[in-house]
């Protein structure tokens, strides 16, 4: 008995004394671990709780990845049921479990901007104003999950591009400035040229940037591919117009648009873009000149009828005369 | 003529691979391999499995990649963690109780030889255990890739036709799906699981020198395994945080906790390698050098209380 405890106080000892020695080593490995991504947080208190003691001791033991995986089968369900707070909440434990995971990040972005903000568009037995609320709730909560998911992953341009796809799109709220922001880094890490595109966009929309928006128009032209984008071509043209270049810096409306056909298809399409926010400098005396002379008619001209009336009912009559018409 | 008796040799590498093919055999007669099929049963259905819904083209693919090797994986890990502590911990008692021990050790086996043999018995049980086991996830794995990569490359073939993409969205949407199929880091992530399961191994093997049951070895090296999960934490609290208002006992045994155990969070790295990181060479080399000394550690503490040990 005496031998037994001997041992067992220099085992201890022994433990203690390497344990001691490898702490420096032990914080340096798991510190470079960190900083290299390769290393997730210790789980919160909350998360903790939530996980319950399975799940806990389960994602404890190394498998915080399975956990993630079961919990996002979990989410499915909440979603088919239209359970959005607990969905939300399902969605947090899994970002605590996996916060590198691109995919868990715009799936629960995805469906409560999406989702959850159509769902109560609509939802029966709600009251109007109690489901605005809710609405909004739920879209700043999809636009929380992501701006936590660019905080963690800084360096994930398809992350940047989805939060400035949500912050971009005319049929929920819109912020520009957000959007153009995330449209940049995404760009900045990427070079993807689709996302330069609508950096552009989303500067162009903002009044007070204009002359940024003329800077940025002229780079993403740089790019050839860039140049045969209807939008990018017609914002080109209407930043071109505010920024007023001299001549030999400004490009005519052939060299923009590769023909005056293809510049009034263009323009008469993109007259429709002001409504959610984009410039349309020296569009309507461009339209009306390109009318006259492709001789369009006054009940199909663009400018005659509100632009939903006209993108309805008039637009293909519109596109046929002009194509056309010699 | 020899006035003296061949002399055991301290340590004899013969001697320890002709016990861990004992062991190996042992317990593989113990048909411990009917694990695989439960792992071949869940690769099958996996690999069937579609994701409920979609977000956007951009992560799917990747994602059908991702939970198919997180499960599978996961299942590699536990039966690498449980074969370790339970495989280790049953050894001893089991050759007490069948009286294996006493033949052996009456013969001239010293008993670092023994224990060394055993230990590496398991580690080969395991060690192929989970090599079949990465074989059949590397080839699930890759047919699985190929398909995602064929439909993700038609769609990007469309996406440049219609001029929304170019060249190089197409080679980086190729890359990304590639990055999620079988890599260089997932089989760094595989030995990982290997490396960890090795300590724990290592640690069942200190905790069975002192004890004669099972079960206790078992409970004790299981609490250990949890444990070191959060050590890290226990030691980051530690370094950031004085110890002025603290109670004396916590003090001492947080620390005590911090430095008596082993670490396992490092080897979440392999969490991070399903979900398609690259594991650095060096991040690798770091893990294995800190599994050796663990292993050293703790090996050779086993062999100085078995060395008193009463049998």
């Amino acid at each position: 008995m005496i031998t037994t405890f001997r041992n067992l106080a220099v085992v201890f000892a022994v433990l203690a004394a390497s344990g001691l020695a490898r702490l420096p080593l032990d914080e340096r490995l798991t510190g470079g671990l960190r900083r290299r991504g390769l290393l997730q947080e210790p789980l919160s208190i909350e998360t903790r709780e939530d996980l319950g003691q399975t799940g806990l001791a389960i994602a404890l033991g190394g498998l915080r990845s399975l956990i993630a995986s079961l919990l996002n089968l979990r989410a499915h369900v909440h979603w088919e049921n239209q359970e959005w707070f607990e969905l939300e909440q399902t969605y947090r434990t899994i970002h605590a479990l996996q916060p590198r995971t691109r995919y868990y990040w715009e799936v629960a972005a995805w469906h409560l901007i999406s989702n959850a903000y159509r769902d109560y568009h609509d939802k029966p037995g709600v009251p109007p104003g109690r489901r605005r609320e809710l609405q909004k709730r739920f879209f700043e909560k999809g636009i929380g999950f992501l701006e936590e998911g660019v905080r963690k992953n800084p360096d994930d341009w398809r992350l940047w591009a989805t939060l400035g796809f949500s912050h971009s799109q005319p049929w929920r709220p819109r912020n520009d400035a957000a959007a153009a922001e995330a449209y940049r880094r995404a760009y900045q890490l990427s070079g993807n040229l689709q996302t330069q595109r609508h950096y552009l966009y989303a500067l162009s929309r903002i009044p007070d940037n204009r002359a940024a928006a003329w800077e940025t128009a002229q780079a993403v032209w740089a790019a050839p591919h860039n140049r045969k984008f209807p939008t990018v071509r017609s914002t080109y043209y209407a930043l071109q117009q505010w920024a007023d270049p001299p001549p030999s810096r400004t490009l005519g409306i052939e060299e923009i648009f590769g023909s005056r056909r293809n510049a009034l298809l263009n323009l008469a399409d993109s007259w429709h873009l002001k409504e959610q926010g984009f410039p349309v400098y020296g569009f309507r005396e461009t339209i009306e000149e390109l009318c006259r002379e492709f001789d369009v008619p006054e009940e199909i001209h663009p400018l005659r009828h509100p632009p939903r009336q006209w993108m309805g009912r008039h637009r293909g009559a519109f596109r046929d005369w002009v194509r056309r018409n010699r | 003529m020899n006035q003296h008796p061949a002399r055991t040799p301290f340590f004899s590498p013969r001697r320890v691979m002709i016990l861990a093919g004992n062991t190996f055999t042992q317990l593989v007669r113990m048909k411990i391999f009917y694990f695989l099929l439960i792992f071949i049963v869940i690769a099958i259905v996996l690999n069937f499995f579609r994701l409920p819904h979609t977000v956007g083209p951009e992560s799917v693919g990747a994602e059908e990649l991702r939970s198919l090797k997180s499960p599978l994986i996961g299942v590699m890990k536990l039966f690498a963690v449980i074969l370790g502590i339970a495989a280790t911990a049953l050894l001893i008692p089991r050759d007490l109780e069948d009286r294996t021990l006493y033949t052996i050790l009456a013969k001239p086996v010293p008993r670092l030889d023994y224990l060394l043999g055993k230990f590496l018995g398991v580690l080969a049980l395991i060690l192929v255990g989970l090599a079949a086991m990465a074989i059949l996830l590397n080839v699930v794995l890759h047919f699985r890739t190929q398909e995602i990569l064929a439909e993700r490359m038609a769609l990007a073939d469309g996406m440049i036709e219609r001029g929304y993409w170019t060249e190089a969205d197409r080679q980086g949407e190729r890359l990304e799906v590639l990055r999620h199929g079988p890599t260089w880091s997932l089989q760094g992530a595989l030995l990982a699981v290997f490396l960890e399961a090795a300590v724990i191994a290592a640690a069942a093997l200190l905790i069975s020198t002192f004890s004669s049951s099972t079960l206790f070895t078992v409970v004790i090296t299981t609490l250990v395994y949890f444990i070191g999960h959060f050590v890290a934490d226990g030691r980051e609290f530690w370094l950031r945080t004085s110890s002025l208002g603290e109670d004396l006992t916590v003090h001492l045994a947080s620390r005590a906790l911090v430095v008596m155990f082993p670490d396992f969070r490092p080897f979440g790295v392999v969490d991070e390698a399903i979900a398609g990181q690259a594991l650095p060479p060096s991040v690798l080399g770091a893990l294995a050098l800190s599994s050796f000394f663990y292993v050293g550690i703790y090996v050779v503490l086993s062999w100085f209380v078995f060395s008193d040990k009463e049998i």
